[in-house]
């Protein structure tokens, strides 16, 4: 894994056992009865309280249910306190066998600007997809194109692929002028996807710090 | 320009579109070709449906796997919601499972939190979750079971957030379940509640194509619900006399469509729906003849607080009052006090008021954070209602206030199952005995099980781990940590390690930060899951890939605890009534049972609502269909609710009942004279400027998904701090430099953007929640609605320094 560096050694699963030993020993002294092990009918004298306020231990017989599967403990060495002796263990002299994981995040490993392309449209490249079915990105400024009612400047440029300055603006896809329902083709954009910003977004230009 | 390719055409379309087109159709077709050159189809692909993951619009995607791998993702067709398209998020989805980061194995911590580098130690899932049985029954041993804490959210899938609040309220007898929806529904439930006795929308989706008039109340949805923004482009551009106005404090993409845009000062909404109420009775547009069928009118509580208090309390006193009483109390809402408080002029008052009076518009109102993240979020909900009412504008196609959900289940999680404090399943409450009775019959345990008062609503659980008494506390689908407002102070209760938190998750988050135990977790296709949408859709799906490592699902991990607790019982259902299917893939938790865990969860849920208006349909069913929408009854969904045409509880001959209220007002809705009241903190000399957060379209709440899809994250890396231009002339900053913005609680650092998408007026700044670099939780109030304890993420004050 990439994030875990080191598997634990048996030392520390020794370590883990005997915790887990504790936690056995802790969960039997205090768990309480249970409401369903026998006949829904209750006895007044059995229900609890129907309150929130706290309820002392009642010391329950049956700690865990039949179905619980048995954990398999190994013998433990020893029972160290489980708040100090893991960190005892990790002298930093002991970095090849560090038993301890790390959690690296990767979008907190390194800060990715905001820097999005200030390339006019029409001078962009094309970027790969996130994958084959996915829409294609902006490869060009969109931050001061608006979309209203009465204007949509996407669709002016890429309405049949316009040309200009050498370049080609990819063209609408036939999909975006179908009906769903009918299959008609129409000439007018399918009015649903007028909002192109809801697809097709814009890419800061720095690659991300980790791999994709 | 290329010629249209059979090929090209199948690439952009959906496989089921495809099966019927005729080559013939092709053939004619003369617009330019879309594919890109070297953009290949990918070959021998199994399609399936599964609803997105993200926000509550509920679309259908159709998920091409192949060798157990998802290999690419497209908006469904056969869905009624979206109708074969996704948001720049939804194509996103293929992503959000692979990140490098994912979580594999269960860690416990090995130092301390408070340890600027934390360090765990793999565990195994019996030792792991030993120690998490170990400390709950320990909480509740020593502290009492309401020391026993669950953080879910609306992103559970039905039966997740069924086991947990049944192993909660009916198992460990502790009512301390919430999920983080209260920071986001909790207001429109209160507000359903308070007006209609009975939660989530009258309407449907369906009232898209009906309207002629759509008015937004706080709701960016052109960013946030994309799909449902295309069919109102849709509605608008094919009706062109259809009007979309958009209420808002910041000018954003929504008003870019809308014919017109309206800001208004915080908090002042409350003001312009009272000031709309007079003009509508001014102008004689009330329809009383529905008013005196199906409202009444009541007073409640002024001057209610905000919840800054600790063990804040709050309880409402209602008296019935006439419509005369009630035209006194708007009357003082004229134009001109209006324009005072809200800043909008009066003609922008009238034209609102044109869209709610004339009776030949039908209208929708909309709404999401702006209303609901509100101290008087209740108040707003009651007031749109209101003038919904006044006109009768209610319960017909395109006549619909619709309060959009923000999260994939809230409606069908978090509030249809009630995992929250004070409820039980289909609108039932831990409070009334009878509820009670209901619920511990169905689960089969003793009478008297389920403690009757609620314990903790989800700001007061924080406060509870910092007052020392949540002594447990585990979360699941959420991001506590980064999401609650005013989190230094949570954080730092949390750090002094006397309460043993749990996180459930993907990928390491603040929460997990703080965790003593990180339990690795299967998610979406990994498992099989039911969410329920805005417009009460219940939708389903089949798991179709595993999960990596060790990861299990939340249900998985519930229900072993449960074992461990002595409760396994809860989860113990018959494996000849419920067989596993031969040739399915089935969810860790129902192969570990080897009975179908999912279908007996489900059976069993729908006791709850059988035959009083909550129907939900076998199991079955929603595997065969797109979803259907509750109540449903002979295998029928009901698209509009109490109106006799559509929805068979409303009895013969009364057109319209609102039967919720049948115990309260014999089936009469509540018009509730609300009033305008300033918000707790306003901008001052000190803190001269109003925060607003929110969310941005590529990411989903706080970003642990979307930030791992590399399409998502390159288009919007990191949150920045929206200004006004004039705003950073006076505090001379540039576009792309560095800001601090404080408050009373804390400070961030974040980039100025001047001209994005979100436009404040002068004096206001716009910080996005879903970058954990951008911590703008620090700084926001933890104050709430008194009666849904819902925060308001939306106001407060700040200053901003420039950092050199």
């Amino acid at each position: 894994m990439k994030n875990f560096s080191v598997t634990p050694t048996a030392k520390t699963l020794a370590i883990g056992f005997s915790l887990l030993a504790l936690v056995m020993v802790a969960c039997t002294s205090a768990d309480e009865p249970d409401p369903t092990a026998t006949s829904p009918a209750p006895a007044a004298t059995q229900a609890p309280a129907p309150t929130a306020t706290p309820e002392p231990p009642t010391g329950g017989d049956t700690p865990l249910a039949p179905t619980e599967t048995p954990v398999v403990v190994e013998e433990p060495t020893k029972a160290p306190d489980p708040t100090v002796a893991p960190v005892a263990t990790t002298a930093p002299t002991a970095i090849p066998d560090d038993p301890f994981v790390i959690l690296k995040s990767i979008i907190a490993e390194e800060a990715l600007p905001n820097n999005y392309t200030e390339v006019a449209p029409g001078d962009g490249e094309l970027l790969e997809r996130l994958f084959p079915d996915a829409p294609p990105y902006a490869p060009h400024k969109v931050s001061d194109i608006r979309i209203t009612t009465k204007s949509n400047k996407c669709v002016t440029c890429h309405e049949g692929g316009f040309s200009a300055g050498g370049s080609v603006a990819t063209g609408i896809p036939l999909s975006h002028y179908t009906d769903q329902y009918t299959l008609d083709v129409s000439n007018d954009l399918d009015p649903r996807r007028y909002m192109c910003t809801s697809c097709h977004v814009p890419q800061v230009t720095d690659p991300l710090p980790w791999a994709e | 320009m290329e010629q249209v390719t059979r090929r090209n055409f199948i690439k952009f379309s959906s496989a089921a579109v495809v099966a019927t087109a005729s080559t013939g159709l092709l053939s004619n077709v003369t617009r330019g070709d879309v594919a890109e050159e070297g953009v290949e189809e990918i070959e021998g692909l199994e399609w399936n449906k599964i609803p997105c993951r993200f926000c509550g619009t509920g679309c259908s995607t159709l998920v091409g796997t192949k060798d157990g791998k998802i290999e690419s993702v497209k908006g469904d067709p056969e869905s009624p919601v979206n109708r074969g398209l996704l948001c720049v998020k939804g194509y996103g989805l293929l992503k959000i499972q692979n990140g490098s980061d994912r979580l594999t194995d269960p860690l416990i911590l090995a130092t301390s939190k408070s340890d600027p580098e934390p360090k765990y130690r793999k565990a195994s899932w019996s030792e792991a979750l030993n120690l998490v049985a170990e400390k709950m029954a320990a909480a509740k041993a020593e502290h009492g079971p309401s020391s026993v804490a669950m953080f879910g959210s609306g992103q559970w899938t039905i039966w997740e957030g069924y086991a947990a609040s049944k192993l909660w309220k009916g198992g460990i007898q502790s009512n301390s379940i919430e999920p983080n929806a209260r920071h986001c529904m909790a207001s429109a439930v209160a507000g359903f509640a308070t007006t209609f006795g009975m939660d989530e929308p009258m309407g449907c989706y369906d009232d898209f194509e009906h309207a002629n008039a759509f008015v937004l109340w706080g709701s960016n949805m052109a960013e946030m619900h994309p799909m449902l923004w295309a069919r109102i482009t849709q509605r608008r551009l094919v009706e062109t006399s259809t009007k979309i106005i958009n209420m808002t404090v910041a000018s954003n993409r929504t008003g870019e469509m809308a014919d017109q845009e309206i800001i208004f000062e915080p908090q002042s909404d409350l003001a312009i729906a009272n000031g709309i109420a007079n003009q509508i009775i001014l102008r004689g547009n009330v329809n009383h003849e529905f008013l005196n069928k199906h409202a009444v009118f009541k007073k409640g509580k002024l001057d209610i607080g905000y919840g800054l208090e600790d063990n804040f309390k709050f309880a409402e006193e209602a008296s019935a009052v006439t419509f005369e009483e009630y035209a006194e109390f708007v009357s003082e809402y004229t134009p001109e006090v209006v324009q005072e408080i809200s800043g909008i002029t009066p003609q922008e008052l009238s034209d609102l008021t044109d869209v709610y009076a004339d009776p030949n518009v039908k209208v929708m109102s909309l709404w999401t954070m702006g209303v609901n993240q509100h101290t008087r979020g209740t108040w707003m909900n009651n007031l749109i209602y209101n003038i919904h009412l006044l006109v009768g504008k209610i319960s017909t196609p395109g006549n619909s206030p619709f309060s959009l959900t923000g999260q994939p289940s809230a409606c069908g999680t978090a509030r249809e199952v009630g995992t929250f404090t004070h409820r039980l399943p289909a609108d039932l409450v831990v409070a009334n005995p009878e509820h009670r009775k209901f619920a511990e019959e169905i689960w089969n345990i003793p009478e008297g099980t389920i403690p009757a008062a609620p314990s903790y609503h989800a700001v007061e659980m924080v406060r509870a781990i910092d007052r020392g008494e949540v002594k447990f506390f585990w979360s699941q689908v959420s991001n506590p940590f980064q999401d609650f407002a005013n989190l230094n102070r949570y954080v730092d209760a949390v750090k002094r390690e006397d309460c043993f938190v749990v996180a459930s998750d993907v990928y390491p988050t603040k929460t997990t930060e703080l965790a003593d135990v990180i339990l690795p977790t299967a998610m979406w296709s990994e498992k099989e899951g039911a969410f329920g949408n805005s417009e009460r859709r219940t939708h389903f799906w089949k798991q179709l890939t595993h999960a990596p490592g060790q990861a299990k699902s939340d249900l998985w991990q519930l229900i072993e605890v449960a074992k461990r607790l002595g409760l396994g019982n809860l989860f113990d259902y018959s494996a000849s009534e419920y067989p596993l299917n031969e040739g399915q893939l089935h969810s860790d938790a129902s192969v570990e049972a080897g009975f179908y865990m999912e279908k007996a969860l489900w059976e069993e849920y729908r006791k709850f609502g059988l035959g009083h208006a909550h129907d939900l349909a076998p199991f079955e069913l929603y595997h065969q269909t797109r979803g259907l929408r509750w109540p449903v009854v002979d295998g029928e969904e009901t698209k509009w609710r109490y109106n006799e045409e559509y929805d068979p509880y409303v009895p013969e001959g009364e057109g319209f009942r609102f039967y919720g209220n049948d115990a309260k007002t014999d089936g009469k809705a509540i018009i509730w004279l609300r009033a305008y009241e300033p918000p707790p903190e306003v901008p001052d000399i000190e803190y001269p400027m109003w925060l607003m957060t929110g969310r941005v379209l590529e990411h989903w709440h706080s970003g642990t998904m979307t930030k791992r899809v590399p399409s998502l994250w390159k288009a919007y890396p990191h949150a920045t701090a929206n200004i006004h231009p004039r705003d950073a002339i006076k505090m001379d900053v540039e576009h792309g430099e560095k800001i601090r913005v404080t408050s009373r609680r804390g400070s961030c650092e974040v980039t100025v953007d001047i001209g994005g998408r979100v436009k404040p007026p002068q004096g206001m700044v716009y910080v996005p929640w879903f970058d954990e670099d951008v911590m703008i939780n620090n700084v926001t109030l933890d104050a709430y609605c008194p009666i849904s304890k819902q925060t308001d993420y939306k106001k407060c004050a700040v200053k901003i320094e420039k950092l050199s």
